[in-house]
This record gives structure tokens, C-alpha cells and sequence, in this order.
């Protein structure tokens, strides 16, 4: 679907990212972790086409992005500094995006994203009197007003509370299930992987990537049972695994991470973090 | 580019403007200032000064209006224009439009609509102003409408500039500075004379013909192809903030290559430019033009050749209808196809009959009012007339238009009216042609041996300073006059100004009857005047008193003290300030000198405010030259004048009501929300 190759970007011969190839298909969520400044947000950026790589190809169904009509038809983006305008209110947010989108009915089409994310209390409030976790909600349903294809988010649960939080992944669940791919970004490791079903790592603008490449996780859940042995043992890739108590450690391939978490869901996954 | 999304973004940055109270204040702002301007304007038409005359509605009031509403769109254009991209870029909403199926110059196109939606209330927020001018005169529509659409045009200019300069800016300060220096030094730069490629590239002349009431295919095309380029640029600025890695020289290049090609097609369009006058009645020719015939006119003959399919038949046509609108009676052939030279190139011919000598011919291709203008001029500028200023020491404040006291104003009249101008230095020798001396405010003495020599030859005019001591008291009481070193003191208010005493107002009363010198309905206002009175027992010269000031009035040898009174040494009542000196040698009374005890009569500050003060001056020329040619008076216009109570209340409408009103509907608008 989304195919990106060699792709490099550098500020005054600063190198930012560097020969980043990776692929997205239909109907998956990719989570992409970092540390602060690895590269994440420039790499949706220029996915998103508000920024132009020094080199590389980015194509959509087979066509260079910056030349195909429909890319931007079919993606969505939420950008970490949302673009709202601070005195209008949310309905007129949403309403001048769905026009700016060329929408069939945009009254009707905001109506249903108001109810779909739950915003009809704040609707006629203007942005800046809206709590971080509103406005995040907002600038999400500004993403999703044209139902893209592809939606790109940067780190899109900060300032959501943990229950907007849980609905979030729900929802993304929902989408996906819908033929949406997303891909988002995020530095908090067990949130990404709790949904995503794959990850990608970058690191100074590379990815890591490789099969030889395997780390040690720790994890903690808080129902430990006899069978979670036998689970993870069932995840291809998985070796070592040790448990003592509430307390599991294991090693894997980093790509395998998301698989680990989803089925430690079921036992009350805490934390995840890995030890080298 | 969809048409529907350029009106989406234009509705939501008009609609930005109101959701705070940056578009209110705006606003409200602008009809307080324009309320203001115009206020101080109509204060003028009640001033003592204007007594029974009144301000010229059409070419005084109203372009004079127009001009600083210019200059105060000029001022707010470039912050309202400040955030239109770079201030979306600093607030990352920038995105929004970036990741939308949208062009840059949709993005662009959409930004400009809606700034030029909110020009278009700021004009709008003027129309009460003008409904109320309406009320009081009878204002001409299309004058009005073509003052708005000339504002309009500037102002829809001065916001592509805006957002040019926003789109390559990183910050909305960077912006507004880069958008308000380019805007002034564009505008400031029209008012350079003698620099025809600066005065091309200024709206200023341009905004100056649409208040004129003239619309010239130039000036329109000047403002459609300016704001093009800075739109094109500006869409280009736009797409270049998604290279934030750079752009290659070729790419920054391509705007210098497009406003050559403009520059070239202006000059291009220049070629042929035509003007649409809204008015039939209005002269077509313009009145230098007119002065020339006046002057020439029995001994000039018109051969046309054009057929009607010809558009200059029409300009000819046109002309010769001014011609005789002005009661010239300039004979005119017209050719048939018959009697045209087969191999001739067609146009009008000018021929100048010379009694006993060969007619002089020339041929005019290109009929606008300046080539015809210019055509004249070629036949008919041997017979002007030389005139040879000196003042401070030959300084050139005979040309100087802006200082108070220089005579620039004056200068552009006498050009106007074909005279030729040159400044002589007394301690040099006159090498070119003179026909009359003028001695403006000198300071440095001259030479009582070159004023004889060269005032044999020819006549003069001498305008003294209070302050002056250029010409020695004993020449001048060797010709018949007699100056003092004193002030008039005129303690009639109805003959001050300003409730100055040294400032007086004359009219017909205070002027002797005279062949030459009028002042009909007129006034003449000056200040600071010495006395200039005749000695009656020189028997050489014929002296006449001609102007004076009231009987109360006195001239002060005393000035420096605090409690002035008349007393021996004044002159007391109807106190003398210009002597006709007229020399007796051929029998009959020649005018060979006038003397006035002021320059301040063709001073810009006098002459601005009354410029009538300019219309003596040429009178006295005229009468010292012999010369009887009809001084063109400039085609009537409605007058206004206000009494004192009328100022205030449409100083009350324009400054608080309309004004507040705005105000009143923001705050409600604002609470409402």
C-alpha cells in the first residue's frame, strides 16, 4: 500500500533520517517507537507531505506519492501540535476541514464525527477554552473527517487520561477492522504495543531492524497462572523465558514484542520494558 | 484550484478576523481615523479664510480623502496580512492545509479573498462618511465610486504584498516589517519626480488618475499584473516551506525572471494606453494644452486625416470638442480618401501659419493628451516666455514643493502654463533669455548697478521679506518706493486668520481698481508683510498704490516690543503692500515693476492653502509682460462649506458615532459568542 525506500532528510547537511525503507499494508496498525529526537515526528512529516525528503521514494499503490492525485485524498494526519484555530469553536474546526475536503454533506459528516468521538458537550466551545484531552480528541476527529485509508498519528494519546486512553485503542482496533491502516507514533513502549501488530524502532534515524537482532524484556502482570508459560512458548521467536512470580523475563526479536504483549493482555499486563 | 475552496478559505479567514477582537479593533480604528481625516478636512471648509468660496469638492476634498485612506490602509494592510501564512506556519496550522488536496495557490488565492472580504468592510465602514459629504454637497457618484475603486485596487494590491511577504517569512513580525517598508518605499517612491522607471513601479500616480476620475488601462493593468506576480510569488513561498532542507538558485530565480517579464509588459502596455473619463463635459485635452491654443490658437490649423473605423478618430473628435467647449474657434480640415496622399502616414497635422514666412507643419500619429500636449508644445515653444527667479543666493527652493516656504507649488503652475524658468545669479551675467526679473525673499544684497542695467532692458517683480536687505532702500526710493523694516499689524478680525494679526486676508475691497489685477471673489492671504508705499514727488516714474490692508490696521516699526502701538513712525490705516512703479518714456504709463513687502505670496504654505495667492502672481506677470492670454481656469466643481456647527456635528457623526457604533456591534458580537 504504502511503500517507502532509501529514504533520506538532512538540515544543512545535518543527516535527520537516513536510508529509512520500510512498508505499510492494508488494514494494519504500526506502532513506531523512539527515543525523543530519533526521527519519528519528521518521518510522519514527510509522510504527510508537510515536509519534502532530500531523497527517496515514498509510493502509494505503485505511485510516487507527490504526484498521485489521491494520496492526500486517502490519508489522514495528526500532527503533535494540532492544527486547530483557537477561536473557533470545534463544530467550526471540524466543519471547515470537511470543506476543505471537499466533502458530499459536511454538516451531516461533522454530526456523526461529533457523536462518533463523543464531542456534542464541548461543540460549541471555542478550542482555547478545551482541556488538553478534548482538543486531542478533536484534532483526531479532524483527521478521520474524510475517512482516509491510511491514518498517520504522532503520538496521538498525549493528554488523553487512561480511559480515553482505552477507548482510543478500541477505536483504532474498530478502524482497522474497517481496512484502515494506521501508523503511529509513540515513546511509550507498552502503549504501542498493546495495539499495534507490528512495531517499528528507530534509533538517530535509522530503524532497527534485522532477525539476528534480539532483546531481553521484562514484563510484570498481575494474574499470574501456569499457563503463560505455554503461551508464550506458542510465539514463534520467543526463547528464554523465565517466570518468578509476577515477574516474567524473555528474549525476542523486537518485532515479536507486540505479539509477547497482546497475549500477557489476557493476564493483566502492567509494565514491559526491556532490560538489553 | 477550485473556485468553491479559494471561497471556503477566504469565508474562514474573513470569519478569523471577528472571533477575536483583532478584526473589531481594526475596525473600529480605521473610522476613527478616517473619521478623523475627514473631520480636519471639513474643519477647513468653515475656516475664515475660505469665506464665501469654499473647498472644490471633486479635486480638492475628496481625492485629497482617498489619499489617506490609502495611506492608512497602507499602514494596516501589512498587520492584518502578518499571520496570513506565517502566522499559521508559527501556530503549526500550516498542516491543515498542507496535508488537504489542496494547491498552494488555492491555499494562497483563498488567504488574499478573505483579507480583501475584510477590506471591503473597512471600506465599507466609510460609506457613512461619504453619505454624510452627500448630505452636504452634491457629490458626483462616479467620482466617489472610481475614489473607492482606486483605494480598492491599492488596497487589494498592498494585500498580495502582504501575503508575498508572509509567505517568505518564517515570523509574522518579520512579515509585517518586510510587507510595510516594501509597501511605503513603493508608494514614497512615486512621488519621485524625474524617475520614470521608479514612478512605473508606484501605485502612488497610478491610485492619484482613479481619484482624478480617470481610469487608464495602464494603471489597471499595473495593478492586476503587480498583484499576480506577488500572488505567484507568494504560492511559490508557500510550497518552498516544505523544503526545509532548501531550495536550488533556479528555483529563486524564477521570480526575478517574472517581474521582468511584468516590468516588460507594463512598459509595453504603456505603449498604448488608453483612459476611460467617466465625465463627457470634462475637457479631454488637457489645459496646458488648452493655453496654447488660447495663445496660438488663430494661427494653428488642424488637417485630419483618420477614417471613423480609426480609434483615434475619436480622441480627435474628442479634442476638437474641447476645443470648442472652450470657446476657441481653431479652423480644422478634414481629408476624404480622395484627397489623401496615397504614400502619407495617417494622423492630424498641426500647421502654425507665420505671417511672411513658411508655415511650420508637424505631423501627430499619437493622439493622447500628452502627444498632443508634447505636439503643441514643439510648434508653438519659441513664443514662450522667460522668466528669471533669484532668492537666497540662487538656492533652488523655486522647485522645492514640500518645505513651507519653498515656491515649488507655484513653479509646477507657472510650467503649467508654458512659461520657461530660470534662476539667475546677480553676481553672474545673465546668459540666458529673460523677459521679466523676479526677486523673491533674497537675503544677499544685490547690486544696485546690475538691477539698473538689467531692469532697463526688461520688467521685474520684487516680493520682500520683512527680513530682506537684498535690494538697498536707496534704489528703491530712486524708483518711486518706499519700504520700512516694520510688520502690519492688522487688528480687524475679519481681516485675519487664524486670529493672527499678522496674517491678513485681503479681498477686492482692499485691492485698487486695475486692468490687470482682479481678485473677483477671490481672497489673497498673507503673512508677515512689510509696507510698501510710493513716493508721489518722482518725476521719472509713474507709482500707484494697489493693494492695502484695513484702516485699522498699522505698520509696526516697533515689532520687538510686547504691547505694540501705532505711533509716528507707522504707517496708520490702510497700510500700502504692493506698488506698481510704471515708467513714463514713451509717453503712455509702461508697468516696468511691482513691489510687494512679502514673498509669502507664492510661499508652498500660502499658495497650498490659497491658491489663488498663485493666480494673482500670474496676474502680475502678465501685467508686467503685456501679456493678455486668458489665465485657463480649471474646470468648476461642486464647493463645500460648512458653517462651525455643521463641522461639529459631522465631526460628532464621523468620530464617535460611526465609529462607536462598530465598537458597540463588537462587543455585543464578542459577549453574543
Amino acid at each position: 500500500m504504502l511503500q517507502i525506500d532509501q529514504l533520506h532528510f538532512s538540515i544543512h547537511s545535518t543527516p535527520i533520517l537516513q536510508t529509512l525503507s520500510f512498508s505499510l499494508n492494508a488494514g494494519e496498525i504500526v506502532g513506531f517507537v523512539g527515543n525523543n529526537g530519533a526521527g519519528k515526528t519528521t518521518t510522519l512529516e514527510i509522510l504527510s507531505q508537510c515536509i519534502v525528503p532530500t531523497s527517496g521514494s515514498i509510493t502509494w499503490n505503485g505511485k510516487d506519492v507527490w504526484t498521485a492525485d489521491d494520496y492526500r485524498r486517502s490519508m489522514g494526519y495528526v500532527p503533535d501540535r494540532l492544527p486547530l484555530y483557537p477561536n473557533a469553536t470545534v463544530r467550526e474546526n471540524l466543519l471547515y476541514t470537511a470543506k476543505l475536503r471537499q466533502l458530499q454533506n459536511p454538516q451531516l459528516r461533522v454530526d456523526e464525527l461529533i457523536e462518533e468521538f463523543q464531542l456534542s458537550s464541548v461543540s460549541r466551545s471555542p478550542i482555547r477554552t478545551l482541556s488538553k484531552g478534548w482538543r486531542q480528541w478533536t484534532g483526531i476527529a479532524q483527521a478521520w473527517c474524510h475517512t482516509p485509508k491510511l491514518l498517520l498519528l504522532d503520538e496521538p494519546t498525549s493528554g488523553l487520561d487512561p480511559s480515553g486512553r482505552q477507548r482510543f485503542d478500541s477505536w483504532l482496533r474498530t478502524i482497522r477492522s474497517e481496512g484502515t491502516t494506521v501508523f503511529f507514533s509513540s515513546h511509550i513502549l507498552s502503549e504501542v504495543e498493546a495495539v499495534s501488530d507490528r512495531v517499528l524502532w528507530i534509533e538517530d534515524g535509522r530503524l532497527i531492524e534485522g532477525n539476528d537482532v534480539m532483546w531481553t524484556i521484562q514484563c510484570v502482570v498481575e494474574l499470574p497462572d501456569s499457563s503463560i508459560n505455554e503461551t508464550l512458548q506458542n510465539i514463534d521467536g520467543v526463547t528464554d523465558i523465565q517466570i518468578d512470580g509476577t515477574c516474567i523475563s524473555l528474549s525476542c526479536h523486537p518485532n515479536i514484542r507486540p505479539k509477547v504483549a497482546q497475549s500477557l493482555v489476557e493476564f493483566g499486563l502492567l509494565e514491559m520494558r526491556r532490560i538489553r | 484550484m477550485s473556485l468553491r475552496l479559494i471561497q471556503t478559505i477566504g469565508r474562514w479567514t474573513f470569519a478569523e478576523f471577528f472571533r477575536s477582537w483583532i478584526g473589531w479593533i481594526s475596525l473600529m480604528g480605521f473610522a476613527l481615523l478616517n473619521g478623523l481625516t475627514l473631520s480636519m478636512m471639513l474643519w477647513e471648509t468653515s475656516n475664515p479664510l475660505l469665506a464665501g468660496q469654499g473647498v472644490e469638492l471633486h479635486r480638492v476634498l475628496l481625492p485629497k480623502y482617498f489619499s489617506t485612506m490609502n495611506l492608512l490602509l497602507l499602514m494596516i494592510i501589512p498587520a492584518l496580512t502578518m499571520n496570513s501564512i506565517s502566522g499559521e506556519q508559527v501556530s503549526h496550522r500550516l498542516r491543515l492545509y498542507q496535508t488537504a488536496p489542496l494547491s498552494s495557490a488555492t491555499v494562497v488565492l483563498g488567504k488574499a479573498l478573505g483579507i480583501a472580504y475584510f477590506l471591503g468592510v473597512l471600506l465599507l465602514s466609510s460609506f457613512p462618511l461619504i453619505g454624510m459629504l452627500n448630505w452636504h454637497a452634491d457629490l458626483e457618484w462616479t467620482r466617489w465610486i472610481l475614489g473607492y475603486v482606486g483605494t480598492g485596487l491599492a488596497g487589494s494590491l498592498f494585500i498580495t504584498l502582504g501575503i508575498w511577504s508572509s509567505a517568505h517569512s518564517r515570523k509574522p513580525l518579520t512579515s509585517w516589517f518586510l510587507a510595510t517598508s516594501t509597501v511605503l518605499c513603493l508608494w514614497f517612491v512615486g512621488a519621485a519626480q524625474g524617475f520614470p522607471i521608479l514612478e512605473a513601479l508606484s501605485p502612488l500616480p497610478k491610485v492619484q488618475e482613479y481619484l482624478d476620475g480617470w481610469v487608464g488601462l495602464l494603471d489597471t493593468f499595473y495593478f492586476f499584473s503587480l498583484g499576480a506576480f506577488f500572488l505567484y510569488h507568494a504560492q511559490d513561498g508557500l510550497s518552498a516551506k516544505r523544503h526545509l532542507s532548501g531550495r536550488s538558485w533556479d528555483v529563486r530565480l524564477t521570480p526575478t525572471l517574472w517581474l521582468v517579464v511584468l516590468l516588460m509588459g507594463n512598459i509595453l502596455v504603456s505603449r498604448y494606453d488608453r483612459y476611460w473619463d467617466h465625465n463627457d463635459t470634462r475637457p479631454f485635452l488637457s489645459e496646458e494644452s488648452l493655453y496654447l491654443l488660447w495663445n496660438e490658437g488663430n494661427l494653428l490649423e488642424l488637417v485630419i486625416d483618420l477614417e471613423e473605423s480609426d480609434f483615434r478618430y475619436r480622441q480627435i473628435t474628442n479634442h476638437l470638442r474641447t476645443i470648442e467647449l472652450s470657446g476657441l474657434e481653431t479652423p480644422v480640415t478634414w481629408l476624404s480618401a480622395s484627397d489623401r496622399p496615397p504614400s502619407k502616414e495617417r494622423g492630424v497635422t498641426l500647421i502654425l501659419k507665420n505671417e511672411g514666412q513658411e508655415d511650420r507643419t508637424l505631423l501627430l500619429t499619437s493622439l493622447y493628451p500628452e502627444d498632443f500636449y508634447a505636439g503643441l508644445k514643439q510648434l508653438l515653444d519659441p513664443r514662450k516666455k522667460y522668466l528669471c527667479f533669484t532668492q537666497n543666493g540662487g538656492e533652488p527652493s523655486l522647485f522645492d514643493g514640500t518645505s513651507p516656504n519653498g515656491f515649488g507649488l507655484l513653479t509646477e503652475e507657472l510650467l503649467r502654463l508654458n512659461y520657461a524658468i530660470h534662476i539667475i545669479d546677480p553676481r553672474k551675467k545673465i546668459d540666458q533669455p529673460c523677459d521679466l526679473i523676479v526677486v523673491a525673499g533674497r537675503q544677499t544684497p544685490i547690486n544696485d548697478e546690475w538691477l539698473d542695467t538689467h531692469l532697463e532692458a526688461r520688467s521685474a517683480i520684487l516680493l520682500l521679506d520683512p527680513a530682506t536687505v537684498g535690494i538697498s532702500e536707496s534704489w528703491l526710493n530712486q524708483s518711486g518706493v518706499q519700504t520700512k523694516d516694520d510688520f502690519i499689524i492688522e487688528v480687524n478680525p475679519n481681516f485675519q486668520v487664524y486670529g493672527n494679526p499678522t496674517t491678513l486676508l485681503l479681498s477686492q475691497y482692499a485691492l485698487r481698481q486695475h486692468p490687470t489685477l482682479a481678485l473677483a471673489n477671490q481672497s489673497l492671504l498673507l503673512s508677515e508683510v512689510r509696507s510698501v508705499s510710493m513716493i508721489e514727488d518722482n518725476t521719472q516714474t509713474l507709482t500707484v498704490e494697489l493693494l492695502h490692508a484695513s484702516p485699522q490696521s498699522w505698520a509696526e516699526t516697533n515689532y520687538s516690543s510686547d504691547t505694540p502701538s501705532p505711533d509716528d513712525a507707522d504707517i496708520v490705516g490702510n497700510v500700502p503692500i504692493l506698488v506698481e512703479v510704471s515708467s513714463l518714456q514713451s509717453g503712455t504709463p509702461t508697468p516696468k515693476m511691482m513691489v510687494m513687502g512679502t514673498s509669502s505670496l507664492i510661499q508652498n504654505s500660502w499658495v497650498e492653502q490659497n491658491p489663488h495667492n498663485a493666480r494673482v502672481f500670474i496676474q502680475m506677470l502678465q501685467n508686467l509682460l503685456r501679456d493678455t492670454r486668458p489665465i485657463p481656469d480649471t474646470p468648476r466643481d461642486t464647493k463645500i462649506q460648512m458653517t462651525t456647527a455643521e463641522v461639529r456635528n459631522s465631526a460628532f457623526f464621523s468620530i464617535l458615532l460611526v465609529p462607536g457604533l462598530i465598537g458597540i456591534l463588537g462587543v455585543w458580537r464578542r459577549t453574543d459568542g
